[in-house]
């Protein structure tokens, strides 16, 4: 068989056929999968203890499961950790008293915002409610 | 084992060689490890269990040998001008070898359950979710739902990024097993590369400072320091169609296909020397 033939139309069209049927696949499998991030997609509550609120206040902030818990008057305020470039999780940076990520050194002030790039957004704020006597933050599952 | 490979092939033969090596070893290691409490179970490997650090490290470097002979060997098909021998079709899935390696050592390199794997997950999330329309699939397909732990990438790691490989391979080569010489090469090399150099999970919480993520990617991590993150899956995707589009161009496109997998081979090496040069941290 020479080369010519080989490139039929008829072949062409066999394989572009099975191109189109496995891209179609592969498109409602990415659909299904995309589906159920919604579906087990989930926040996750944190709880603030009084003593980590009561060391919050004593030292302007601490640090819980990927969270910056603080004060702001009398009501605690928390920001996620996570750096919203990539989705590492920030550190605490002495040089500035902020925040830097490992990955790919975005880096953010104490009050989370951008000091220096790639990330362009600010730490994502972090809700905080009271549940009786409880204080109590809630997250994405992927927070960080 | 079949017919022995033609000397020309010698490295597509290995690759094979390697790629049981690191089934094998992968197998052995399955009883040893949990998804659920990945770190500690790595730690184990290496203290608790007698002789697992060798199985381990034997895994490792057989996958990063069948990643290196594939490469050799479509590097020597390329110069010997023998891209046109396989059939259009099967030279396209056969380039998909390439990704599939990479995903093969990388979901490896997440599931230490280390602080350099988690921020690696959190990366590779980030980057399959930049992808339009179809990213936030992607990254569940290969990674799991938001929260899911290491389980889902257990199950790509040990199912889908063996079987692929193999089918490929097969399909490739016409043989579903390696040649004995092949398989005895790649085992001893393997096993002589894991008692020189340590192979051991880092810490839970990264010491101060960057986290890298493992040697193949720093490249791409480079990059992320300037570039947007779509190019983090642009640039490997250009560069796995380029490869398949050496079947089907001559001449001077073939130059210019060339050029460009050369450029990118340059670009990545310069962004690995920025990343390790400048620092993350």
């Amino acid at each position: 068989m020479d080369r010519a033939s080989r490139f039929c139309r008829r072949t062409f069209l066999g394989d572009a056929w099975r191109t189109v049927a496995w891209g179609a696949a592969g498109v409602v499998t990415l659909g299904l999968a995309g589906m159920l991030r919604h579906v087990v997609g989930r926040t996750i509550d944190i709880p603030l203890p009084a003593d980590l609120l009561e060391r919050a206040g004593r030292q302007g902030g601490v640090q819980v499961d990927g969270i910056f818990v603080r004060w702001s008057g009398d009501t605690p305020t928390a920001f996620s950790l996570r750096c919203t470039h990539l989705g590492c999780r920030t550190r605490p940076d002495p040089a500035s008293g902020g925040f830097a990520c490992p990955c790919h050194g975005s880096r953010f002030d104490r009050e989370g915002a951008v000091i220096r790039g790639p990330a362009e957004a600010p730490l994502a704020r972090v809700p905080v409610r009271l549940e009786g006597a409880r204080w109590i933050a809630t997250v994405e599952a992927d927070h960080g | 084992m079949g017919e022995r490979p033609a000397d020309g092939h010698r490295f597509g033969a290995l690759s094979l060689g390697f790629l049981a090596v690191t089934v094998l070893s992968g197998v052995a290691l399955v009883p040893m490890y949990r998804p659920e409490d990945a770190l500690a179970s790595v730690e184990a490997i290496h203290g608790a269990i007698p002789g697992a650090w060798l199985i381990r490290a034997v895994h490792a470097f057989a996958a990063l040998g069948f990643l290196l002979s594939t490469v050799i060997h479509l590097a020597q098909v390329v110069v010997r001008g023998d891209v046109g021998r396989v059939p259009a079709g099967i030279w396209w899935r056969s380039t998909l070898l390439l990704p599939i390696a990479v995903a093969g050592m990388l979901t490896g390199f997440l599931l230490r359950g280390d602080a350099e794997a988690i921020a690696a997950m959190a990366v590779g999330r980030g980057v399959l979710g930049s992808v339009p329309w179809i990213g936030e699939g992607l990254a569940t397909l290969l990674l799991g739902p938001p929260g899911a732990g290491l389980g889902p990438v257990a199950l790509h790691h040990a199912g889908t990024l063996t079987v692929l490989p193999w089918l490929l391979s097969f399909e490739h080569g016409r043989r579903a097993w390696p040649d004995l010489r092949s398989l005895v090469t790649a085992l001893l090399a393997s096993i002589a590369i894991a008692g020189i150099v340590p192979v051991a999970p880092g810490p839970a919480e990264g010491a101060a400072g960057r986290l890298l993520g493992p040697w193949y990617l720093l490249g791409l991590q480079g990059m992320l320091l300037d570039l947007p993150v779509v190019t983090a899956w642009i640039v490997p995707a250009a560069a796995v169609l380029g490869v398949g589009m050496l079947a089907h161009v001559r001449g001077r496109a073939r130059t210019a296909v060339m050029a460009g997998l050369g450029g990118v081979a340059v670009a990545w090496v310069g962004w690995t020397v920025r990343l390790l040069v400048a620092g993350a941290g």
